[in-house]
């Protein structure tokens, strides 16, 4: 978990305050032993040497007192948190983990009874149980216990409908295995950062019964009792309140501190910045970049993607990556995951997330109206994304689910500068782009009302609102229905036609390939390593890794039987070996391939990154026998 | 084949799930309805259909993990609905899994020692020495090195995860594997491994139900193919009978629609598509695709019995009529 240095400190302090209440409460029983006896002639002492924060009316040391206070603090704390957590978590447990209708009926009472606020109801029980420290908190306890019952409930709902649970109980586990031995590990975390707050409130629970009489009863020190005490002569000695105030505030603070710390650990730090704006993602363009392919409409020029590695190194995703897309061309990038694939995407998007990092020696556009280098463009400029469009794997992920599917698309017209007035037509007419009929019923739909093709559909209606010239789909089917990716995929051809849309289609899935793609670029280990026409690609390759993918791919025809798969992994970034990287994989590698880089070199539109082309004869997919 | 000689026999299994109110049932989904299908020792069946068609509801039925409404399920001659719930160890052990994600179906706190000793520590007396001795072997047989027994499943890769699953549920000897999108979410290599080492190391004898949306991949690795539908068995035959000549109309879409590797398009123009019309309903007796069939008439207001044409058996009242469809749309 990253912490700045000032949430450092700050936890830090909060650690030494808890350690300083706990060190004093252990000790209180030979604190202020050795000291005189109180006298009245100290009473109200101002802070001296004798007395470092004074003496109270009686001429009690103050310091001795909040020493003894700490004491009574945690004791009763402790007690009322072990009642919470003892009574709490395996109520929780068992109607969180029986559900139906045993929890329903359980759930109804426990809210009922934490609908009344908790120091009213302790009062209630205190009313009943009787005055004195650990009556008072076994109430306090009592009441938090519903609030841990409630959470623990929630967390085994949660938790229940997880697979591995399924996984369990297919593989013999029985239901005191699966409370205790699976699901009771995974919910504990949480439940331990609960505990926590009702530390710190029983804390102050206990401050305030014991400042209303109902708490400890006084010579007793108490931090509340002090309190109260201080209350009586706030007029002659202001200062007497100050000590037990801070005292509470500071403990309380601190506890919450720490538990919020915790929770940190547990749930693991999970904000991911303010949007995926390219702060700290730095483009730098060096002079001399080649000319623009004829008909190229979008130009990508040695680019670079790096990410920041464990021991904080940059460790490159994307490796030199040259390419072009031509206009109303679709261009695949295929590849194994790990490959950078998605990074090329993203970075060509602008959307990459610091603290990653981009470098290309050119990054263009050329549209009717000009070239356009995107490299000098400030990364923040919103004309990248209206140049740029992106196309995700999961629609519903990237709709905000509070707003319509018309909200949605009236704000993408506002950033283009559309006038209000023809926002809602315009929005009508882009639904209708994307072949949805009743474009007015679904402009009113929120996005948990779209199944996944119609939400796909709305996301490319989304990414074409802004008009762009370069459109990256990446996945844009892999969580679809397979009739359903029939439909997107036609509707995906159709655009680039009518549009003259280029898009780059990221996916690992040969048959999308082959369906929608004009060109293809295959990746392995952050290089292209191949291009060319997608059925020079997919049915002659050069490369010994293009073979491999073609290889790996079933069909739907007789007889094919088990594809032969292509062994190991694709190396990590950072760990790319030296040569050709595809090398300890290949089956056709001999010595020179672990020696030199290949470099990636070809004509007439088709590359390839592979010292033995020439003499391998690889085989790709071959047509259908049917 | 008859249901006394297969080792899985499934006849008119339907689960209906509800949400309960204080007062009762509230609403229901029928995820199965009627559900008919054997399979043999040493056969794999496919099961395949899009998502919300029942397919994952009815290996989680075999795997005793939902309640049944109707129907009575046999594993290797035993009725697992006398056998009541949870099952006892003996009918556990013979029914494995392995799922689509191997992070969601091993308990992430726990080591890959564990995960692979749970099972032995269950249906085995086997402790200690002989007990770490065994979960090395069965890694091994998985293509695993010792050296990981340490890990947790979030510091493997994919393939490694659905790896120790896989060791996981061999572990017992099963002779029923539920293989529920066990491929689905990896890579096409990283695919291909595992289906090229579950062949090798599944029970020889055993059955295996291999569910799946991937009509390539399950012509691939199966002996018989089951399609469902919205809940319905709409056709079960052959791999070649369902993949290359398919007679439901449904599943002619499903197999028109599966994109083949070869690239040979002819013209930009989109592929047909049979089209869907949001409104309309299915009858709730009837065949739950009338809505989206273009053979649709007043028959479909009623589910068809099953036909049976040699090794297949279709449930389509326009069987006759439904021309042998090309598996490839005119583009």
């Amino acid at each position: 978990m990253k912490a700045g240095r000032g949430r450092r400190i700050v936890i830090g302090v909060a650690a030494f305050e808890v350690a300083a209440v706990i060190v004093a409460a252990i000790a209180s029983p030979w604190v202020g032993k050795n000291t005189s006896p109180s006298t009245l002639s100290d009473s109200l002492a101002e802070p001296s040497w004798n007395h470092l924060l004074g003496a109270d009316q009686q001429g009690r040391d103050v310091l001795v007192r909040i020493i003894q206070g700490a004491r009574i603090a945690l004791l009763a704390a402790t007690e009322a948190t072990l009642v919470a957590v003892l009574i709490g978590i395996p109520l929780g447990l068992l109607i969180g983990f029986r559900g139906g209708r045993v929890d329903l009926v359980a759930m109804r009472l426990i809210d009922s009874i934490s609908s009344i606020p908790g120091v009213v109801l302790a009062i209630a029980l205190i009313a009943t149980l009787g005055t004195g420290l650990s009556r008072s908190m076994l109430a306090v306890g009592l009441v938090f216990s519903m609030v841990m019952a409630r959470i623990a409930r929630g967390q085994v709902l949660a938790e229940r409908e997880r697979q591995y649970v399924d996984g369990a109980r297919v593989v013999g586990v029985r239901r005191r295995g699966l409370l205790f031995g699976h699901v009771l590990p995974n919910v504990a975390p949480a439940l331990i950062v609960q505990a926590t707050l009702v530390f710190s409130a029983a804390i102050a629970i206990e401050a305030g019964l014991s400042f209303i009489g109902l708490g400890v009863q006084p010579p007793t020190a108490s931090w509340g009792i002090m309190l109260a005490d201080a209350q009586d002569v706030k007029e002659i000695s202001p200062f007497q309140s100050v000590p037990p105030g801070a005292a509470i505030l500071l403990t309380v603070l601190a506890i919450n501190v720490l538990g919020d710390f915790l929770q940190g650990l547990v749930v693991g730090n999970q904000r991911s910045g303010e949007g995926t704006v390219l702060d700290g993602v730095r483009v730098q363009r060096s002079p001399d970049a080649a000319p623009a392919p004829a008909g190229a409409s979008l130009v990508v020029d040695t680019l670079d993607v790096a990410y920041r590695g464990r021991n904080g190194t940059m460790v490159r995703a994307v490796d030199g990556a040259t390419l072009h897309i031509g206009r109303g061309e679709v261009l695949a990038i295929v590849g194994e995951s790990g490959c950078g694939k998605s990074s090329l995407g993203l970075g060509i998007a602008g959307l990459l997330a610091p603290p990653a990092t981009m470098r290309a020696r050119s990054l263009r556009l050329v549209t009717d109206d000009g070239e356009h280098e995107l490299a000098d463009l400030d990364p923040r400029d919103t004309s990248w994304r209206r140049h740029v469009a992106v196309v995700f794997q999961e629609p519903a992920a990237s709709l905000n689910p509070v707003h319509s599917v018309g909200h949605h698309l009236r704000r993408a017209l506002r950033q283009r500068g559309v006038e209000p007035t023809q926002r809602a037509e315009h929005a009508e007419r882009l639904l209708r782009q994307v072949h949805i009929a009743d474009a007015p019923d679904v402009l009113r739909r929120y996005p948990h009302q779209l199944s996944g093709g119609m939400a796909q559909r709305v996301m490319i209606a989304l990414a074409l609102a802004q008009s762009p010239a370069v459109l990256v789909a990446d996945e844009p089917t892999t969580a679809l229905d397979v009739t359903v990716q029939a439909e997107i995929l036609s509707l995906l051809r159709q655009l680039c036609t009518d549009l003259h849309l280029s898009v780059m289609l990221i996916t690992h899935d040969l048959g999308v390939v082959a369906e929608l793609a004009d060109r293809v670029a295959v990746m392995y280990a952050g290089q292209v390593v191949e291009t060319g026409s997608v059925l020079d690609v997919i049915a002659t390759p050069l490369h010994p890794y293009t073979a491999a993918l073609a290889a790996s791919v079933p069909r739907n025809e007789a007889g094919i039987g088990i594809p032969e798969p292509l062994e190991g992994n694709v190396p990590e970034p950072g760990h790319w070996p030296a040569g050709c990287r595809f090398a300890p994989r290949c089956v056709h590698a001999v010595e020179a391939c672990l020696a030199e880089s290949p470099v990636l070199a070809g004509t007439g539109g088709r590359a390839f990154a592979c010292i033995r082309a020439a003499e391998i004869n690889l085989v790709g997919v071959p047509p259908r026998r049917s | 084949m008859t249901t006394t000689d297969a080792l899985v026999a499934l006849r008119g299994v339907t689960v209906i799930f509800r949400s309960t109110g204080i007062l009762g049932s509230r609403g229901e989904l029928t995820a199965v309805r009627d559900a008919d299908l054997t399979i043999g020792a040493g056969e794999t069946v496919g099961l395949v259909g899009e998502s919300g068609s029942g397919k994952t509801t009815l290996g989680r039925a075999i795997l005793g993990l939902v309640p049944m409404e109707r129907g009575t399920i046999h594993v290797a001659g035993e009725d697992l609905a006398t056998v009541g719930q949870p099952f006892p160890a003996r009918i556990r052990r013979k029914v494995q899994a392995v799922f689509q994600d191997p992070l969601q179906a091993l308990n992430p706190r726990h080591r890959v020692e564990r995960l692979v000793a749970e099972p032995l520590r269950i249906h085995t007396d086997l402790r200690g020495r002989q007990l770490q001795a065994r979960v090395v072997g069965l890694l091994e047989q998985v293509g695993l090195s010792a050296g990981l027994l340490r890990r947790r499943t979030n510091e493997l890769s994919g393939g490694q995860r659905q790896r120790v699953a896989i060791a996981r549920a061999l572990a017992v000897d099963p002779q029923v594997l539920v293989l529920d999108e066990a491929v689905s979410a990896l890579d096409v290599t990283t695919g291909a491994q595992i289906i090229k080492l579950l062949e090798r190391v599944r029970p020889a004898q055993g059955a295996t139900l291999f569910i799946s949306h991937d009509i390539a991949r399950v012509r691939s690795v199966c002996n018989r193919v089951a399609v469902m539908y919205r809940g319905r068995i709409v056709e079960f035959g052959t791999a070649d009978e369902i993949c290359g000549d398919p007679r439901h109309p449904y599943t002619q879409l499903l197999v028109a629609s599966v994109p083949d590797p070869h690239p040979h398009r002819v013209t930009t123009v989109g592929r047909a598509s049979f089209t869907v019309d949001p409104t309309a309903r299915a009858a709730p007796d009837g065949c739950p695709f009338a809505p989206r069939c273009p053979h649709a008439d007043d028959r479909c207001a009623v589910f068809p019995d099953p036909t049976v044409l040699g090794t297949r058996v279709v449930r389509c009242h326009h069987v006759a009529d439904v021309t042998t469809h090309p598996t490839e749309v005119p583009r």
